[in-house]
């Protein structure tokens, strides 16, 4: 059935969901049309505040029938427009099913709604002795969108992405049917694992209601490395030597000078150790201090072996803050330095990252635009920010699309991946499309055909 | 309690110094002797201070370092000793701020006395004196015992009792000019930091500090407009200056500024020792914070559970329809 | 010219509030000892100063073994090139609460030092007595909560105390100078790893305060019996009555606020 006249859909929603859970029309805030980025806009026709499985069941019914768009969010932290509804309809908001559910400590599991904030179980959980180690720079964030993008962070290379610590959701379908995908167990070969396919599908296959996560137990010691090289070639060749010693650090980020300047601009602070052309920035934790202690200590005598200028030993809470708070204000103080910026956040082979660098500082000199970057290097992943400065509109989109082209070209050339962690959404569709095999597009849009026939779920993203 | 003089030592006509070292005659030495020594400088006038302590305490002196240009803490400190030195140096008594507890510890090393810093209560017995004083910042607190029979110093907080003006001692003024050795240094400066002209934490009727729940520098600019709409003076927690949001001079609490305005807004702030410290005298407390276990909710008057911007916002609006 | 500088071990102010027992006797947990805060300040001034006058730096500490080691081994890493422990045995309740640790302090046998440098205050007892002390047991000036430093020409140092409502600047050029610093006139610099491999197998010197001949330790003696300054205990939790929106429940949860606070004449 098709709906005629828009108007229609709060009458048809509010006969299942209570009119206070509804917003219509003007009463719709502006917040509501764009993401943290900001460059795109587009207000739903009706905003659903849902508080159950079955409040987002029952208006999915209702979407499937009368084909109308449905677009689920979260805290609205994306960078890709992915929670956007460029075409109207519903928007369903997951933020008020923010309740923790249960923390198994038997089975090492804690089960959430998907609109807990990530900050909320980080300190849910470690108050009780565990940990949820993913760890995007974005706090704020829903666990329901970093199901949805499988988001990363930093401690990657250690503890593995989102998807290694989901063991449950249960989803609703486009169709509004509800399904269990998944259980507490740790292994599974129970058929397609459609858990795995919802998860990182940035809301075009499912609606994530709720989501049982794996929790590890806390480290007791963490201590983090600030090691400054010369140039960025030692620093990143030093990566693999650190990778094949045997110790994994939980996280291996990678800045050079400028972005320590920006933040010093930015922030009115003095960076500690400020006067270095590049850094790697380590971390270790552990259960007892006198393992993480030998860790650290071999891998500060790699890093000398490698090239580095000194290591800078961060046993103290307050440094190790520090130095993790400007990094954590990297892309704030980017972004202040100019008038406006779009990013890349590409993740190549680690054994690529050298080149990848070169050809961004190289891109950035032919097209007279600054691209600060930074990222983790431990995992090929990488954060470059386009900056816009004084260019006018037409030349600024010009170079964009120019950089762009370039930097996924170069980024497809040595073996690399659009998105490592912010996800596809709208922003990055064109260049998914470019970056993979047909075959790889054809099978998604296949998938997609058949779990969504209407297109109504999240329309027009990722594909 | 024995029958020793207490000397109540005050470098400034501040009221809340004058008024912290009466309180402490009231409050722990109503029956003994007192004398009142102050510091001539500009930070003091004469007659106004003799003014408020006059026939409450048996006698006041003014001390009057020659040729003396700047106020520097170690000219003070060597009037007190030469004066301590020709007068019997049993109790005495500071104003607890960071300059006179400079002048205090200079005072007691020269003595070889006891002291006791930012001492919060005093309680006097037969033979000894039990003070109370704040420990890692306020998040426990000491009690020290001394002997009577040990010179002491101690620097008081303003404690929160009723001040009741009794009228009843002949008050005798002295002045005494001494000559002390010692050069302040070259191109010395000294200033107060008081800006009475512009609105300030210092001299602000309303306060609205914003702490680590504003979630970065843009949002204190929207303090500020709410700020404007209350005259108020905006204030932050530490771990917002230490982000760089804010300007040091801006910070509330042990390593900032202790306020005392009617009343105290603080938006995203947790409410660590360390910044609850700075707003004990402040006589109402609203807290807006979206964790409704945060401890700053422990010492509210008022409090809303919810996030800090959409306050901000809506009280900015509430405020400017006036 | 040398330098020294004073650092005290502390227990961990998150660690002491959930556990008193351990302000008593903070040796009993090791690594609940931390390095006062403000003293990292105080060291970066002392290295600062010596990097820009040569001469070395002495980080001085009193209390028990394992704590006093603890925090000079934290300077040594930091830059400091020597550490002299001030052995307390006998000398238990040589506290913050008389001028003597001061005076035991400036007796420490460090030769030809021009600067004496501590943190305005320590964070366990906010008493901030100790420059004020050395001052007097060196014979020395003192310039307090010194908040900016200008290193000028000839040894000369311009240097800005900020109290509460005052501040004071001017150039010293007499030494020796003790100088006592906010936690706010620097940023420490980070421990760099060679000095910390150094500073694990350096060798302290060690002196015990009866071995300072010159001090006087009747007058030590009577004063420390006078003072008892063993009682800690924490604050009455004061349960104010207050009135608490909820905004998730209440939109107008910011209205009656203001006109609660405007009918009680508050606002």
């Amino acid at each position: 059935m098709e709906l005629k006249d828009k108007t229609d859909i709060f009458k048809i929603v509010s006969q299942v969901v209570p009119e206070k859970q509804l917003i219509q029309k003007s009463e719709i805030s502006e917040d509501y049309g764009h993401d943290e980025m900001g460059t795109i806009f587009h207000l739903p026709d009706l905003v659903v505040k849902a508080q159950s499985t079955e409040d987002v069941s029952a208006v999915m019914k209702i979407a499937n029938e009368y084909k109308i768009p449905a677009v689920v969010r979260g805290a609205g932290t994306g960078l890709v427009g992915g929670s956007i509804a460029i075409k109207g309809g519903i928007l369903i908001d997951l933020s008020g099913m923010n309740q923790i559910k249960e923390l198994d400590a038997d089975n090492l599991t804690l089960t959430v709604e998907p609109g807990v904030l990530l900050m909320d179980i980080k300190e849910y959980a470690e108050k009780k002795g565990f940990f949820y180690p993913p760890d995007p720079g974005e706090k704020s964030a829903t666990i329901g969108g970093n199901i949805s993008t499988n988001a990363g962070g930093m401690r990657a290379i250690k503890y593995g992405v989102t998807r290694d610590y989901v063991r449950a959701l249960t989803v609703v379908a486009p169709s509004g049917d509800i399904m269990h995908l998944g259980g507490k167990v740790v292994k599974n070969s129970s058929g397609f694992d459609l858990k795995d396919l919802v998860i990182g599908s940035e809301g075009t296959l499912g609606i994530v209601t709720e989501a049982t996560l794996k929790l590890i137990m806390k480290p007791e010691y963490t201590v983090s490395l600030l090691v400054p090289f010369e140039n960025f070639e030692s620093a990143i060749s030093t990566v693999p030597v650190i990778l094949r010693s045997g110790i994994t650090p939980t996280a291996v980020e990678f800045f050079e000078n400028d972005s320590v300047n920006f933040w010093e601009e930015f922030s009115g602070k003095v960076f500690p150790e400020a006067n270095h052309q590049t850094y790697l920035l380590l971390s270790f934790d552990g259960q007892s201090t006198e393992r993480v202690e030998e860790d650290y200590e071999k891998i500060a005598e790699l890093c000398f072996e490698n090239g580095a200028e000194d290591v800078y030993v961060l046993d103290d809470e307050i440094q190790r803050n520090q130095v993790w708070t400007a990094r954590g204000a990297f892309l704030e103080a980017i972004k202040s330095s100019t008038t406006e910026m779009d990013e890349v956040d590409v993740v190549v082979p680690r054994s690529k990252i050298v080149e990848f660098i070169t050809f961004t500082h190289k891109t950035a000199q032919e097209q007279n635009i600054r691209i600060p970057g930074f990222g983790h290097v431990g995992d090929g992943n990488l954060h470059f920010y386009i900056c816009r400065d004084d260019y006018d509109d037409a030349t600024w989109k010009e170079k964009l699309n120019n950089v762009f082209e370039l930097l996924y070209t170069e980024g497809k050339k040595v073996g690399g991946q659009v998105s490592g962690e912010h996800g596809i959404g709208l922003a990055k569709r064109e260049y998914l499309g470019q970056s993979l095999d047909d075959s790889v597009i054809s099978m998604m849009r296949s998938v997609k055909s058949a779990v969504d026939p209407h297109n109504i779920l999240n329309p027009d993203k990722v594909i | 309690m024995n029958n020793q003089t207490v000397y109540l030592c005050a470098t400034t006509d501040d009221q809340s110094e004058v008024e912290a070292l009466q309180k402490v005659v009231q409050e722990s030495f109503s029956t003994a002797s007192i004398t009142v020594v102050a510091f001539q400088s500009e930070a003091l006038d004469q007659t106004k201070f003799q003014a408020s302590f006059d026939q409450n305490v048996d006698a006041i002196t003014f001390l009057n370092v020659e040729k003396l240009s700047v106020l520097d803490p170690n000219a003070v400190a060597k009037a007190y000793n030469q004066y301590f030195q020709k007068n019997d140096a049993g109790r005495i008594i500071f104003y607890a701020n960071r300059f006179n507890n400079g002048i205090a510890a200079r005072v007691a090393a020269s003595n070889l006395s006891a002291i006791v810093t930012d001492v919060e209560k005093i309680e006097a017995t037969d033979d000894h004196l039990n003070l109370v004083k704040k420990s890692y910042s306020g998040a426990l607190k000491r009690q020290i015992t001394v002997t009577d029979a040990a010179p002491l110093i101690i620097t008081v907080n303003n404690s929160n009792i009723t001040l009741e003006k009794v009228a009843a001692k002949e008050t005798a003024v002295t002045e005494e000019t001494l000559s002390i050795d010692y050069q302040v240094p070259k191109t010395a400066v000294y200033k107060s930091l008081v800006d009475n002209d512009n609105l300030n934490l210092d001299n602000a009727e309303v306060v609205v500090a914003g702490g680590r729940g504003l979630k970065g520098a843009e949002e204190f600019k929207n303090l500020e407009k709410l700020a404007e709409n209350l005259s108020a003076a905006v204030g932050a927690s530490r771990p917002v200056v230490d982000n760089g949001w804010v300007p040091n001079t801006l910070m509330v609490g042990q390593s900032g500024k202790s306020i005392e305005p009617d009343i105290y807004f603080a938006f995203g702030i947790s409410g660590a020792v360390q910044h609850t410290v700075g707003i004990e005298n402040v006589k109402t407390i609203v807290a807006i914070n979206s964790d409704e276990k945060a401890p700053i909710f422990k010492i509210a008057d008022y409090g809303i559970v919810g996030d800090a911007k959409e306050v901000i916002e809506k009280m900015t609006e509430i405020t400017a329809q006036k | 010219m040398n330098i020294v500088v004073y650092v005290k071990a502390m227990v961990d102010p998150d660690k002491a509030s959930d556990d008193l027992t351990l302000v008593s006797e903070p040796a009993k947990n090791g690594t609940a000892v931390i390095l006062n805060p403000y003293d990292k300040n105080a060291i970066e001034v002392a290295l600062q100063l010596k990097e820009k006058y040569t001469g070395e730096v002495t980080a001085v500490s009193f209390g028990g073994d394992i704590e006093t080691e603890k925090v000079l081994r934290e300077a040594l890493s930091l830059g400091c090139d020597h550490a002299f422990k001030v052995n307390d045995e006998g000398y238990e309740s040589l506290d913050a609460f008389s001028p003597m640790l001061g005076s035991v302090l400036g007796k420490v046998p460090v030769a030809d030092v021009s600067y004496f440098i501590t943190g305005r205050e320590a964070a366990d007892d906010n008493q901030s007595i100790i420059g004020a002390s050395i001052a007097a047991a060196v014979d020395a000036d003192f310039v307090d909560n010194v908040d900016e430093i200008e290193f000028l020409e000839n040894h000369s140092l311009k240097l800005v105390s900020r109290w509460d409502q005052s501040e004071l600047s001017g150039i010293y050029e007499k030494t020796p100078l003790v100088i006592s610093v906010t936690d706010t006139i620097n940023t420490p610099r980070l421990p760099s790893f060679k000095a910390k491999m150094q500073a694990k197998k350096a060798k302290l010197d060690e002196v015990k305060v009866s071995d300072l001949t010159d001090l006087d330790l009747t007058q030590l003696n009577n004063l420390r019996e006078k003072v008892d300054s063993t009682g800690v205990f924490e604050p009455e939790v004061i349960n104010k009555e207050n009135i608490i929106y909820d905004l998730e429940q209440d939109e107008q949860a910011v209205d009656k606020l203001m006109d609660n606070l405007k009918e009680k004449g508050i606002l």
